[in-house]
């Protein structure tokens, strides 16, 4: 009765501290995702789409300022909106907002890729490197999205992805440091997590898998000689030759 | 131990096959917080919501021009969020434009569509915006379209924003993905990972409540700031 009671209240006393310190700890998990850098001079900026509200308009700003010539956008894959010509497709609409904040449109690329994921950004990516095999490319998205687009372009580009340096567009909508206050900051940096769980599962290297089951495996055998302990029996498979009726 | 063991690999068992057996049920059962549903019909204003220009609620707008056949005195509502960057930088039309345009087509005429002016992007803003209609409509009833999985956590800010006795005038039709709804979701991952989220975000409103959303910068100030951030020049 007493373990247990001490146990709940080390379990309080924990969720208490957490809490506590929620808003010291908190910030730092959106911090961990942007891996954003300082631009550097490029032949090209690749504008990976989405958040259109953000992404092509620092990628104006790296074109203007001529940190970089031309802009890359990848053809992408049609949506409920667009398929319902409630929108155009995003690739167009990020094409019109560079031109709409002067770019000329004969600095503006688009990809043939029929792109649905990071991932098809980044084949398309690399197909343009096969024929530009030096060139140098700054890679916008959202501070949120940085860390698992350079995952992503660094398993699909391999060594070539020392030619990306990625720039992160701050994103709309909330105070990085107080995400989990606004409801599109906790969407932003909560799918960003569950997605990167997933990828690293889903694409990761054997080595994070392994890694995961060992984990798994040592938490298992833990909670299993703790049980052993407080009940004050060895595992049954030692105990049992001491444990046997003598006749 | 042993008949320790054994009671719980049969309640284990019990519990797999349990499982397996009402699988359907249960998965009803953990999107049924998310879902908020009240009839749609009797209404005299149905509102159109829009969260960073991707219109709310698969089919909206057929549901919306529906909704009017039925009764031609209840205007289409649109809760129009403030001008944002890309609307500025001629990359779309204002939700508004998409909305009107699409509402004509359907059928409604210009008369019956009014324009509901929004302070911010988020679910509070919405119900603001609700809340200045009814100010002005005091005897009326609106239903608001809205994505079925988001539709309880806007229930939730609406009753929070107008109070009991007026939050009782706003319905919500929660109108499902054309991929999946509550019956399915689990079958596709696309309606696995929406239940995730919106699982997420109910209880982030819950635990947190609201923070004003800062509006976004004019594209002049964000591109300037960016600059200023990267120092000096290539």
């Amino acid at each position: 009765m007493f373990r247990r009671l001490t146990a709940v209240l080390c379990v309080a006393g924990a969720a208490f501290v957490l809490w506590a310190s929620s808003a010291a700890i908190l910030p730092w998990f959106s911090r961990w995702l942007d891996v954003g850098e300082r631009p550097v001079k490029a032949d090209y900026v690749i504008v990976l789409l989405g958040d259109e509200q953000t992404r092509p308009f620092v990628a104006a700003a790296l074109v203007k300022e001529g940190w970089a010539q031309t802009v890359l956008l990848t053809e992408i894959a049609s949506g409920p909106h667009t398929i319902d010509g409630l929108m155009p497709p995003l690739h167009e609409i990020a094409r019109d907002v560079l031109i709409g904040r002067g770019v000329p449109p004969d600095r503006i690329v688009v990809l043939p890729a029929y792109a649905n994921s990071t991932f098809d950004e980044a084949r398309a990516l690399n197909k343009l490197l096969d024929s530009r095999p030096n060139a140098r490319v700054l890679a916008v998205t959202s501070d949120y999205h940085s860390r698992r687009s350079r995952w992503i372009f660094r398993r699909v580009l391999g060594n070539r992805a020392e030619q990306v340096t990625f720039v992160a567009a701050p994103t709309d909508y909330y105070v990085p440091d107080r995400w989990w206050r606004s409801q599109w900051g906790a969407r932003s940096v909560a799918s960003e997590y569950l997605k990167l769980a997933f990828y690293l599962v889903r694409y990761g290297h054997l080595v994070h898998f392994a890694a995961a089951c060992l984990l798994l495996v040592a938490v298992a055998a833990m909670v299993r000689r703790r049980q052993a302990d407080r009940q004050g029996v060895l595992p049954i498979e030692n105990a049992l030759p001491n444990d046997r009726p003598t006749p | 131990m042993t008949r320790k063991r054994t009671i719980a690999a049969v309640v284990g068992a019990a519990a797999v096959v349990g499982a397996a057996l009402f699988h359907a049920p249960l998965l009803r059962g953990i999107v049924r917080s998310l879902v908020a549903e009240q009839p749609s019909s009797d209404c005299d204003g149905i509102c159109l919501i829009s969260n960073l220009q991707s219109p709310e609620g698969d089919r909206c707008y057929d549901i919306a021009a529906k909704l009017w056949r039925e009764n031609p005195a209840a205007p289409a509502l649109i809760v129009e969020p403030p001008e944002n960057r890309i609307v500025a930088a001629g990359g779309l039309p204002s939700f508004a434009a998409i909305s009107r345009r699409e509402l004509s087509i359907r059928g409604l005429p210009d008369n019956a569509v009014s324009i509901l002016p929004s302070d911010g992007n988020d679910d509070w803003a919405i119900a603001r915006s609700l809340n200045d209609w009814l100010l002005k409509h005091p005897e009326s009833v609106a239903v608001v379209l809205c994505d079925e999985f988001h539709s309880g956590r806007l229930r939730a800010a609406i009753d929070e924003t107008l109070g009991s006795a007026r939050a009782k005038q706003v319905r919500i039709a929660p109108l499902p993905d054309r991929r999946f709804n509550r019956g399915d979701w689990w079958k596709t991952r696309v309606g696995a990972r929406t239940v995730g989220m919106e699982w997420i975000m109910l209880l982030r409103h819950w635990l947190c409540g609201r923070e004003p959303c800062p509006l976004p910068a004019a594209a002049g100030d964000y591109e300037k700031n960016m600059i200023e951030s990267w120092g000096e020049g290539p």
